[in-house]
């Protein structure tokens, strides 16, 4: 017999809807809790997406209409790793990174959720454990791209 | 966008366990999420049981979801884990089988809950029921398991009388990396599972495990029934594949070993009229599945799914080799803001081959059997948020059967979101087994005072009609508070046409050949019975603490049948002596640290006079350590309270068996 229970929700096969907007609100809890080395005035933040979304617009509602240290978040889409500039956090699907590779920039935090991903040059990588979003940090990738991350954050991560 | 409306979470207020403080758990849409602190975000379960208070509360059926910290936390697997549901009464039988059943008509051959491991059934049509020393789904694997207590055969099939238990196993997203697991005990000799979890190309998963274990025969007064006990193993894999954003294919299977030892009694003819072998039953299986779901737009999707499912059991009484292949699809329309909308169709064919004993025959013993269904299901909304009616149907032909229609109506309501009422009217049918219609068989040898003997023979009625049963139910649930939730459901079903088994009128047979002249005690499985049941379920569920849950449960049931005129039945599955009248848990969850778990749960059931059970309290206790990020140790005691107890009376064996209490220790480690 069909059917995972006795109301079926369809669109949850392929992309969990929770598990990208928890990502997704993680990513706007990072800019709160990182700080980027050179503060750019009131230019907005730009948290990116490099190759596939997976948010399925999850990330824009998260963060319209919210402000960190006083500046707007905006979201970009890039192609290629080239593209990216200006660009504080940049997210890299797990299908994406071996294709697209990871680009190293000063000020940009760089996050997947691969299982190669830090050991190819990543910042943070998301990881399920017991059904629920955890993050894993190399601080040392973080220090040199001149990041500094609280101590809340390094806390709760699990850290290389 | 209907969908969405579906697909979105209805905050109840059900704070996650390990949650701080009792206060509201975060709204799950984007910006509600964007206000949660991190350590809320880190604890949001974001797999489909995050959706269970949504399901729950829209759910017109009573339902009762395992979880797999649940499992964890419980030491036990399957089917054992399934005591945790109230309503539903596991015994075991023997080292490796179990008699499940939901509401009562418990055996070993508990024909009226049908079983699902991600959508395909375990149920066999050959026996009846579903022989739980061939199912094997590792602890770890399992995503959660849905208990839906009542029949729901429009939407599950034939067999679904008394209700489905539905085995969800975890995507292979989910299992990536490498799981090792080792377990000892006095009654558990040893287990040991291994699995490893990576990716395929750029948008797939796949994991493949093994399992091997050794369970401790069980005893009679002490003494081990045998010197076997029982031994399997099994080799699985699921794999899991995104092509395309709107696809979504999932391929899994298995293959499985069981080696289960016991004592036969097996009558004779002659003096000593019965002799008894130490035997060991070898089984195997293997089972394929693939399942394709595709989206075709926001509001409609489908899924074709086809599974194969190969069983050689080498059951003392009745050896058989059983092959099944079952295909289905489902379509799932919203067809506008008011109707929900799910059809489909499905083909089996099931062929089964049993080889006849000494003392048990199958005519014929060549079965084929056919099955082609069409169901369908209307969520229709008459009042938006408040107020659902479902309304269902599964019209099917069978080979045995025939024509079946199977409908449901229900009601949903729910004035505020945190109460909810339902009630429901179903019909459902449980289909003759190939050995409900034609298993000859000589019971027993009882020798009689004048040097002669007497034999109890069965033989089944080939026309033996299929079971039927009208449930009326309703229930209630209430969230009290975002740490206190109650769910109470009731039903009473007429049942009709019961198989049981009639005794007819002895006759005498004169000695031939070898053979002594002895009286035949001739019994007859056919439609014997019919009456009705009655009962409650009830769970409730409190966050006492940030760090401490509570889980209770009961359950009451009385069944009450009667022969049709001119039988006289015997059984005592259909009069309920099966059953036990009442079952009540409780269950506690403790972190005493951020590393330590300490867990406890204790049962009672009823006694069952009939079968001379007594009645039994379990306590079960656990320790869990959690020593680094990789490595956790648990130990504990299972059944402290009795060194030995039995739980049903075998009727294969002809004998009431103990299982013993069972102090154990696990490993895991992760990497």
């Amino acid at each position: 017999m069909l059917s995972l229970s006795t109301l079926r929700c369809p669109a949850e096969a392929n992309v969990n809807p929770l598990e990208y907007r928890v990502k997704a609100a993680f990513l706007f809890n990072f800019l709160k809790f990182i700080e980027w080395p050179a503060a750019t005035g009131d230019s907005p933040w730009v948290i990116g997406i490099l190759g596939g979304d997976p948010f399925g617009g999850a990330l824009e509602e998260t963060v319209r209409g919210k402000l960190v240290n006083g500046r707007a978040i905006q979201v970009r889409r890039y192609a290629k790793s080239a593209d990216v500039k200006e660009c504080n956090i940049l997210f890299i699907d797990h299908a994406e990174y071996e294709r697209l590779g990871t680009p190293s920039q000063q000020g940009l935090l760089t996050v997947g959720e691969a299982s190669g991903f830090l050991q190819s040059g990543g910042i943070v990588n998301f990881y399920l454990e017991d059904n629920r979003v955890h993050f894993e940090i190399r601080a040392a990738a973080a220090h040199s791209a001149g990041l500094r991350i609280s101590a809340q954050l390094l806390k709760l991560g699990r850290v290389q | 966008m209907a969908f969405r409306r579906i697909c979105g979470f209805i905050l109840l207020g059900i704070a996650p366990p390990c949650i701080g403080a009792p206060q509201q758990a975060p709204q799950l849409s984007p910006s509600g999420l964007a206000e949660a602190s991190l350590e809320e975000l880190m604890n949001i379960e974001v797999t489909s049981v995050s959706k269970k208070a949504q399901r729950l509360s829209s759910t017109a059926a009573s339902v009762f979801v395992i979880t797999a910290e649940d499992i964890r936390r419980s030491g036990l697997e399957l089917p054992e884990v399934l005591r945790l549901a109230p309503g539903v009464q596991v015994a075991r039988v023997e080292a490796g089988r179990w008699a499940v059943a939901i509401r009562g008509f418990n055996n070993d051959f508990s024909n009226k809950l049908m079983v699902l491991i991600d959508g395909r059934s375990v149920y066999s049509d050959v026996n009846p029921g579903v022989m739980w020393d061939m199912v094997h789904v590792a602890a770890d694997d399992i995503e959660r398991i849905e208990v839906i207590r009542g029949p729901n055969a429009a939407m599950w099939g034939e067999n679904a009388v008394n209700g489905v238990i539905s085995v969800i196993t975890k995507s292979a997203k989910a299992t990536q990396g490498a799981l090792i697991t080792a377990e000892g005990g006095s009654e558990t000799e040893g287990r040991g599972t291994a699995r490893f979890g990576g990716e395929l190309g750029s948008n797939g998963f796949y994991r493949i495990g093994g399992h091997y274990a050794d369970t401790a025969p069980l005893v009679s007064n002490g003494a081990a029934v045998s010197v076997h006990g029982w031994n399997s193993s099994s080799v699985d894999f699921r794999m899991d594949w995104n092509p395309t954003a709107q696809d979504s294919v999932q391929v899994s299977g298995q293959g499985y070993h069981s080696v289960l030892g016991h004592d036969v009694t097996a009558p004779t003819a002659s003096n000593p009229f019965s002799s008894v072998m130490d035997d060991q039953e070898r089984s195997f299986s293997g089972n394929l599945m693939a399942r394709w779901q595709h989206d075709i737009s926001e509001q409609s999707s489908v899924e074709w799914r086809i599974s194969w499912d190969h069983m050689d059991y080498g059951d003392a009484n009745v050896p058989q080799r059983a092959t099944t292949v079952d295909a289905e699809f489902q379509n799932h329309i919203s067809l506008n803001d008011r109707n929900d909308l799910i059809w489909g169709l499905e083909y089996k064919n099931a062929s089964a081959e049993m080889t006849p004993t000494l003392d048990f025959k199958v005519l014929p013993s060549h079965s084929d059997r056919e099955l082609g269904a069409i169901f369908a299901q209307d969520e229709i909304t008459l009042i938006p948020d408040k107020l659902r009616f479902v309304v269902g149907v599964r019209t099917s032909y069978e080979t045995a059967a025939r024509l079946q229609v199977q409908p449901t109506g229900r009601l949903l309501w729910t004035p505020r979101t945190n109460l909810t009422t339902w009630a429901a009217v179903s019909r459902a049918v449980h289909t003759p087994s190939v050995l409900d219609r034609n298993l000859f068989t000589t019971l027993a040898a009882i020798p009689l005072q004048s040097s002669s003997f007497a034999l109890l023979t069965l033989a089944s009625n080939p026309d033996a009609r299929p079971e039927s049963a009208l449930s009326y139910e309703a229930g209630q649930r209430i969230q009290v508070s975002p740490a206190l939730s109650f769910d109470l459901s009731a039903f009473y079903t007429v049942h009709q046409h019961l198989l049981g088994e009639e005794s007819l009128a002895p006759y005498f047979v004169p000695a031939s050949g070898i053979d002594l002249a002895h009286l035949v005690l001739p019994e007859i499985q056919t439609n014997a019975r019919y009456g009705a049941s009655e009962g409650y379920e009830l769970s409730a569920s409190w966050s006492v603490a940030p760090r401490w849950k509570l889980a209770a449960g009961s359950d009451w049931l009385r069944i009450h049948t009667h022969d049709y005129p001119g039988m006289t039945a015997t059984d005592t599955v259909t009069d309920g002596g099966t059953s036990p009248r009442y079952q009540y848990e409780l269950r506690s969850t403790l972190d005493l640290t951020r590393k330590v778990e300490l867990d406890a749960a204790v049962y009672y059931v009823s006694a069952l006079p009939e079968e001379k059970v007594p009645s039994h309290f379990r306590l079960d206790v656990r320790l869990g350590w959690r020593l680094t990020q990789q490595l956790e140790l648990s130990a504990g005691v299972k059944d402290a309270l009795d060194p030995q107890h039995p739980e049903m009376y075998s009727q294969r064996l002809s004998g009431l068996e103990g299982i013993q209490r069972n102090f154990y220790g696990k490993l895991t480690w992760r990497f």
